[in-house]
């Protein structure tokens, strides 16, 4: 194995030229590859902390049974009662993976600085349990103000688009009205004691975070919208869908009616992200993949071509078809992990490069920059090298293949 | 005993729509420690002869048996054993690989047997020490002259220590005196050793010099 090693390595580098462009057209489809999927992987770390914590999704989220389909037309019907929310909260509570299982209230309505009125959709939360799911909000985003205090009784935060397009300021008086279930409308003051960057455009200009007792009132109703669960070291996805299919059973068999969400089931844009994302690393994928089988298939050829007579004459000294295979193919995974080490080198030039400059850009709709991040995600670097490896060898097999099938006589015979 | 038979053994070779036969019914029988000279045109098959004796040809018809078998009922790898354990081949081009030194060349043969690297590397010098180049096992092919390049080629033949070595004109591409050394050292490789050596040449001094010479003609054995 040494000698074949020896000559595949003195091969390489007889035909330093040729075997550089292979090398090159590898380094630069790993490197490639793996400063995509670094950036993919902070995005998806990104949107993952936006969605759990930015978005204050939680890890899962109970609804009543039909909510989902029927809830925004009968509310009453499809929310939970105060005896039920409570109820479910003291099962949910009571399971070791469970940090914290808290009661939300969706609200909207017209939110006036009493000259100028616009729409807003509000989150009705418990402010102590809000502050456990997100952390401090005020490290996540750009925040004016104060956050909802846990005895808060007409205190709210507003996007800051929201408060630009009505002129409110931190200590501002608005109102807030609102259609009860009944179908009552119903107005309460509120005061503006924050204001937050929301990071969506779609959601900055009307967005609007009160305590859950607020939106009861704003409302008139006593219960809960939905149960919004936070998972110890639950950030993982398939962790999520696994204890949403566990409460779901353990809520059943208590006789509770629900149906269970994870945050990538209700966070659409992530859904969207990762889609497009995906997508995009497939494609570019795939073009590495042609770029390097290519680019190898087409090394090792020439260079089965021109050894043509070595190949008869180790075959005339006993070296059998397979061995000549494993000659040919252990140079195409060499040349495979040469190329793959100067990728990674490339790519740490490449990280460096980004990590000291820090660009920032605008993705699409959001509100505020955010930085270029890549992430260091050393399995893929490692999966990467072992690919490309094995992709050359792979392709090398291709030419190696015809070289052993051909006679010894012809092999020698080889001008 | 003899170590290599030819029985009524003819090959055809298609060129396009044309069928050339380069051997027509030839019956040979080369004996153990023999040192024979095959002679004759070019083009008279020659090389088709030495070919088939190394197994690495099979004959369109007839038999070619080596060591008692028969070469051609035997499986590709059966043929590469044969070659590897009882056979050495000498090219006039040498066909030393490029990239070796002269000690990996010669050490190639024992590691494709399967030998271990260090006893490979303990014979391949001292072959390489018994013809003369024991100052270069580490020149590679291309830092030595034609001379050395064969003799390295001849050590690598016999560093399997084969009951057959088959060498097409191993003399051709060398000069007066080179040659006349290879020649000794053939020559004295086979009445110390009793390697029988089976060798196509046009070069009279090595005529001169073998115990039987065959001579072809138009692919059939004349004398």
């Amino acid at each position: 194995m040494f000698t074949w090693f020896t000559i595949s390595l003195r091969n390489i580098v007889k035909n330093g030229r040729r075997s550089l462009v292979t090398v090159l057209a590898i380094a630069l489809g790993y490197a490639a590859i793996n400063l995509f999927q670094g950036y993919v992987h902070s995005t998806y770390e990104g949107l993952t902390t936006a969605a759990i914590k930015g978005e204050g999704l939680g890890h899962l989220t109970i609804f009543k049974k039909g909510y989902l389909e029927q809830g925004k037309l009968h509310p009453e019907r499809y929310q939970f009662t105060r005896d039920e929310a409570e109820l479910i909260i003291q099962v949910v509570r009571k399971q070791p993976d469970v940090q914290l299982v808290t009661p939300r209230l969706s609200v909207s309505g017209i939110i006036s600085n009493g000259r100028n009125s616009t729409i807003f959709i509000a989150q009705g939360l418990v402010p102590r349990d809000d502050r456990e799911i997100r952390g401090d909000i005020r490290k996540i985003t750009t925040f004016d103000g104060r956050y909802l205090a846990d005895n808060e009784r007409s205190g709210v935060v507003i996007g800051a688009e929201l408060a630009a397009m009505l002129d409110l300021t931190v200590g501002s008086d608005a109102v807030v009205l609102s259609n009860t279930y009944t179908g009552m409308a119903n107005a309460l003051d509120a005061k503006v004691i924050g204001i937050f960057d929301t990071g969506a455009s779609a959601t900055n200009d009307k967005m609007v975070l009160m305590t859950f007792r607020h939106a009861q009132d704003l409302v008139d109703y006593t219960g809960a919208e939905r149960l919004v669960v936070l998972l110890r070291n639950g950030k993982n996805g398939n962790a999520s869908a696994e204890a949403a299919a566990r409460l779901g059973a353990l809520l059943a068999a208590e006789g509770f009616d629900v149906e269970i969400r994870t945050w990538k089931d209700l966070s659409v844009f992530y859904s969207q992200v990762k889609n497009m994302f995906d997508m995009i690393f497939l494609f570019i994928f795939i073009i590495v993949l042609v770029i390097v089988v290519m680019s190898v298939v087409n090394t090792m050829s020439m260079s089965v071509m021109e050894r043509t007579r070595e190949i008869g004459t180790l075959r005339a000294l006993g070296l059998k078809r397979r061995s000549v295979k494993s000659l040919f193919a252990t140079e195409g995974a060499l040349l495979g992990l040469l190329g793959s080490g100067a990728g990674c080198m490339l790519f740490f030039a490449v990280y460096g490069a980004i990590a000291a400059a820090q660009p920032t850009y605008i993705p699409p709709g959001s509100s505020s920059p955010v930085p270029l991040r890549v992430d260091l995600v050393w399995p893929a670097l490692a999966r990467s090298i072992a690919f490309m490896s094995l992709l050359s060898l792979l392709a090398a097999f291709v030419p190696a293949r015809r070289s052993a099938r051909m006679t010894v006589v012809d092999a020698l015979g080889h001008i | 005993m003899n170590i290599l038979e030819f029985h009524e053994v003819t090959k055809d070779y298609r060129l396009g729509e044309t069928t050339v036969s380069a051997l027509r019914g030839v019956d040979l029988a080369v004996g153990e420690g023999e040192f024979i000279a095959v002679l004759g045109a070019s083009g008279s098959g020659k090389s088709t002869l030495l070919n088939l004796a190394g197994a690495i040809d099979d004959p369109t018809t007839g038999e070619v048996r080596i060591r008692d078998r028969d070469a051609a009922g035997l499986t590709d790898n059966e043929k590469a054993e044969l070659r590897s354990r009882s056979i050495g081949f000498i090219f006039q081009n040498f066909n030393l690989l490029s990239v070796l030194t002269a000690l990996e060349n010669v050490m190639l043969s024992l590691q494709i047997r399967g030998s271990r690297t260090a006893i490979a590397r303990q014979e391949a010098a001292q072959r390489l020490d018994e013809v003369g180049l024991a100052d270069y096992l580490h020149h590679r092919p291309d830092k030595l002259s034609g001379g050395q390049r064969q003799r390295v080629a001849i050590a690598r033949a016999l560093v399997t220590r084969p009951s057959l070595i088959l060498a097409d004109e191993p003399t051709a591409n060398l000069d007066h005196v080179t040659a006349q050394s290879i020649i000794d050292l053939m020559k004295e490789l086979n009445e110390k050793e009793g390697v029988t050596f089976l060798f196509s040449t046009h070069d009279q001094r090595l005529i001169s010099e073998v115990k039987r010479v065959v001579r072809i003609d138009d692919g059939r054995i004349a004398q």
